[in-house]
């Protein structure tokens, strides 16, 4: 390991110097230093952002270094970053997250105390019921419920956590929202209480799903976003089933608000690059995301729209502060 | 202070933090929603609840028996403290205030500073310490040590310092 | 036959042995290390891991795993700083046998009940995996709840003299970690408006306060007020276990492996609890158990076994279920989703070779792991030369360093200070603290599980003894406490006759 390591160190050094050699004089080119990344999150952002700053490190002439400041739904990473110099020397592996926890009440700034750099990624919940109740689509699920009148049991990870949100959107839409009870579980044992057949739906990320479609013991009725997912290709979006509901988590690199413009447009620069390696683009199948390059610009853009959308949806469920 | 004197203090001094800890989570923490929402504010609160009734438990006990069984506990070495001296407390004192400069001059001056001034101050000041060869040995030692072995062979990020850094 | 022979073909490659065995090295030397955990090893191993082939990846990330839970033991048996949550139960026991003059026969029969453990639960696994993740399905909250209150039981063993102290301590490490933001709600709980706060205090983090600092504030009290005293923790000499004794405890070895395989696979429950059962259940059923915490080397045998076990066991809902088992094995499972094998019931028939492979890679870890603990003893014996002021010097510098890499905050720093002067505190009172870290890893998962319940059931009680499963677990919880109450009663009758410490 050390030595894969060191052999790394040597590489990028090498590139360094030839990036150097190349740049020429120009001496107080961004970046001098090591550039620190945040992750505000463990499991799947983790793994992405593990990858990303390995590849985002050889298109630069200094390594991106991951630096893991997870706790309190992004509050802690968040706070530290947007105490940092607005150099680019500290950016932030960001997510929806930054919506919903200043609407939540978690932290007190919003996310006009970034800079936008680059939309890198998208993941897009899906619904799955257990294999055995029959239903292949939504409209399945609703006219059973609707007609049965009993309570639909759905687990989510936790009350205002990305799966409530989502599940509290797609419910509404269906029109069954007034029979839903929430179960929150942690995070990753939704397939196995459906399995159990103690919830009778979840939404989670495809990628939790996968092996069981395949093994034909759930079935994955929806995915929410305005796009199908490559590991889940059969599934249909609730849009193309009629119902109103475009939700999907992106993840993006931001920095303190006030970074210089040409700062900003070299992370851009690099996080681009890095998003259309083959590595990143191979790594996406496996871990069940979708590399989805946006430019600062388009990114901020989204970021704002978004942040309306949680806003409204929090308070529609009582849980604005 | 004899065995079953320093129950009591315990017991006291728990049963009031039991009471401030109830207090305040009744206090600040909303409850659950019904309909089985059993809510964010019942384990801390019932907990707070046990530790005191726990606490009365052992006064009553230390009060109307007079007795107190022998009980050692269980941290390898630390079951040796038989009297609590005054070497002890200052020496307690002394750690406490040491980690907090040292986790505060991590965040300020960056591991490479913070840890020889920790090193130093520990062995000269605490430990008084006289011999230069060990001192001189253990400041540099450790700090490069851990810093090589640390940061530059296994890649583990080692704070940097926010005033100004050096590595 | 012909897919087993490729997986070890794949797996015996010279670049798949190596990787496994630099894994093993690298948990070994996180896990001994006190402060350092391998959950620490696992996140800085993984993006390693990125380039390389599937099952050399797998391998590296296997062997850190296995190598981390085994050198957990070295810590704890040397100085009393257990070196994971799992071998906190070691310290009782193992460490007393340092202070003998026995720490390289604690050494040695740790690491050798833990490569028992280890391939015993891997063969289970092997043979059951089906079976035992129908089982673990099973568990749903209520079960998780009834298991972790049995879990939580064991606290009456740990006690010595006082249950009421005992009882006092869990409560504090379950009121601890209700700090910080509530999981299922979202709530801030106890945290003062402050967003260090609101991470609220990490397990990992506590556990080196608990038992590193008291350990380094008694080496330099000790030192400043006897400073001619030369401190040696004993004398130190290299010799191993004899197989008579291993011999003797198979039985115990067996027992303790089933125990920690079926802990393991169940969801969310993992090594802490399963070596604190097999340490009480060995207590339990000794010929001796007044011996127990004064060097008992079935007090080494019991945790470390079970504590191993539980490796094969969690691979079980791993890799059957995708559901890591806790923060080390959820690095895990990111390394085989980035190689394309995704955990689940179809991993068996889409993966198969890579399967097997990671079973050989299990099996080779464990002899890695077997090899350079047996040759590390020898050198970590003469850690025991150094005076133990000065050790605890770099006690000190590794515990910051460790409590700061788990997550990159200082303020992680000051928690474990804050936490390591209340546990000196608390020793001076006579307040065992091994309860503590016992609430400390049970705490949410008990609270999490039995709200989780109670939304299933809509509110209604009736979840907590419908199923004969949770009713087992209440019941073998309340035979503890009522057997520890009628001995401390007992003992109340006879003031004379001490209760023997033993916590």
């Amino acid at each position: 390991m050390t030595k894969i390591k060191t052999l790394r160190r040597a590489t990028t050094g090498l590139l360094a110097a030839a990036a150097m050699s190349f740049a020429g004089t120009a001496q107080a080119e961004f970046p001098d230093r090591p550039i620190e990344m945040t992750i505000l999150f463990g499991g799947t952002a983790n793994s992405i952002a593990q990858l990303l700053t390995d590849l985002m490190s050889q298109e630069m002439s200094q390594p991106i270094v991951p630096v893991s400041r997870t706790g309190g739904g992004g509050a802690v990473g968040y706070s530290y970053v947007v105490n940092t110099p607005a150099d680019g020397y500290n950016i932030v592996w960001n997510s929806n997250s930054i919506n919903t926890g200043n609407h939540m009440g978690r932290i007190d700034f919003n996310y006009e105390a970034f800079t936008p750099i680059a939309r890198v990624s998208t993941e897009i919940p899906a619904l799955a019921v257990n294999a055995s109740t029959g239903w292949e689509d939504l409209s399945d699920m609703v006219e059973a419920v609707q007609a049965s009148g009993d309570v639909l049991r759905v687990g989510i990870s936790g009350r205002g956590s990305f799966t409530h949100l989502t599940s509290a959107a797609l419910f509404d839409a269906l029109g069954i929202g007034e029979q839903v009870a929430y179960i929150a579980y942690g995070d990753g044992r939704a397939p196995v209480e459906l399995l159990a057949e103690r919830i009778d739906a979840a939404i989670q990320w495809p990628g939790q799903f996968a092996s069981y479609v395949e093994a034909g013991e759930l079935n994955v009725l929806a995915v929410t976003g305005d796009t199908r997912v490559n590991v889940l290709p059969d599934v249909a979006t609730a849009m193309e089933q009629g119902y109103d509901v475009n939700i999907s988590m992106w993840r993006g690199l931001a920095a303190p608000a006030g970074t210089p413009d040409d700062v900003v447009a070299a992370l851009q620069a690099a996080a681009e690059a890095a998003v259309m390696s083959d590595t990143f683009q191979e790594a996406s199948d496996n871990i069940g995301f979708t590399p989805a390059f946006l430019p600062a610009a388009e990114f901020g853009a989204l970021i704002a729209e978004d942040d309306a959308f949680y806003g409204a949806l929090l308070t529609e469920l009582g849980m604005a502060q | 202070m004899t065995n079953s004197a320093k129950d009591v203090a315990l017991s006291l001094s728990l049963l009031a933090l039991s009471a401030v800890w109830t207090w305040l989570v009744i206090d600040t923490i909303p409850t659950g929603w019904g309909h089985g929402d059993i809510g964010p504010r019942a384990f801390p609160m019932v907990l707070g609840i046990i530790l005191g009734g726990l606490c009365i438990l052992l006064l009553i006990r230390t009060y109307l028996l007079g007795r107190t069984p022998a009980s050692k506990a269980g941290t390898g070495d630390v079951d040796a403290i038989e009297e609590a001296s005054s070497e002890r407390w200052g020496s307690m004192i002394l750690v406490a205030v040491e980690i907090s400069a040292y986790g505060f001059l991590l965040q300020k001056l960056g591991f490479l500073i913070a840890t020889p001034i920790l090193i130093l101050f520990v062995l000269v000041i605490h430990l008084r310490l006289r011999s230069w060869k060990t001192i001189l040995g253990m400041t540099l030692g450790m700090t490069l040590g851990c810093w090589l072995f640390f940061e530059k062979l296994l890649g583990i990020y080692l704070a940097n310092g926010s005033w100004f850094n050096i590595g | 036959m012909d897919i087993f022979l490729q997986a070890l073909a794949s797996a015996m490659t010279p670049m798949a042995i190596a990787s496994i065995g630099l894994g093993a090295l690298i948990g070994l030397i996180f896990g001994s290390i006190p402060g350092l955990t391998f959950t620490v090893a696992l996140a800085l191993a993984l993006p390693i891991t990125f380039s390389m082939d599937p099952v050399p990846a797998i391998g590296l990330l296997l062997g850190t795993y296995i190598g981390g839970m085994t050198g957990g033991s070295v810590s704890a048996i040397l100085l009393g700083i257990p070196g994971t949550p799992s071998a906190a139960a070691t310290v009782l026991d193992g460490h007393p046998m340092t202070k003998q003059g026995n720490a390289s026969i604690a050494l040695g029969t740790a690491v050798i009940v833990s490569v028992f453990g280890g391939i015993f639960s891997l063969i289970v696994m092997i043979v059951s995996v089906d079976l035992v993740s129908r089982v673990a399905i099973s568990f749903g909250p209520a079960e998780i709840f009834a298991l972790v209150l049995f879990g939580l039981s064991t606290i009456c063993g740990l006690c010595g003299g006082s249950l009421i102290k005992g009882l006092i301590s869990g409560a504090l490490g379950l009121m601890i970690m209700t700090v910080g933001l509530d999981t299922i709600d979202g709530v801030q709980r106890m945290t003062f408006g402050s967003v260090n706060m609101m991470q609220g205090v990490n397990l990992l983090v506590a556990m080196i306060g608990l038992f590193a600092v008291p350990f380094i504030i008694e080496a330099f009290a000790v030192k400043t007020s006897m400073p001619e005293k030369s401190q040696r923790i004993s004398r130190v000499k290299a010799e191993l276990p004899s197989i008579g004794l291993l011999g003797r405890n198979l039985w115990l070895m067996i027992k303790c492996s089933i125990m920690g395989t079926g802990i393991g696979a169940i969801p969310g429950t993992g090594g802490a609890i399963a070596s604190f059962l097999a340490y009480d259940h060995a207590k339990r059923f000794s010929k001796k158990p007044e011996t127990f915490g004064k060097g008992n080397i079935e007090g080494v045998v019991a945790p470390e076994t079970a504590n191993n076990a539980v490796t094969g066991g969690t691979l079980i809902p791993l890799l059957s279920l995708g559901i890591p088992g806790d923060p080390a094995t959820a690095i895990v499972l990111a390394g085989l989703m980035i190689h394309g094998i995704t955990p689940g019931p179809a991993l068996f028939m889409n993966h198969a070779g890579e399967v097997y492979g990671m079973y050989v890679a299990v099996v080779l870890a464990y002899l890695w792991v077997l090899g350079l603990q047996l040759v590390g003893i020898r050198l970590f014996v003469h850690v025991l030369k150094i005076p133990r002021e000065l050790l605890a010097v770099g006690v000190l510098v590794l515990c910051a360093i460790g409590a700061f890499s788990i997550r990159n905050s200082v303020f992680d720093i000051y928690s474990m200070g804050a936490i390591g002067v209340a546990a000196y505190v608390l020793v001076s009172f006579r307040v065992p603290i091994t309860p503590i870290i016992l609430g400390m890893v049970l705490g949410p998962t008990l609270e999490n599980e039995f709200r989780t319940a109670m939304m299933l059931s809509m509110g209604d009680p009736e979840i907590f003894y419908s199923s004969p499963t949770v009713l087992v677990f209440f019941s073998l919880a309340l035979l503890v406490i009522g057997l520890q109450a009628v001995s401390e009663f007992k003992a109340k009758k006879q003031p004379k006759n001490e209760v023997k410490a033993d916590a």
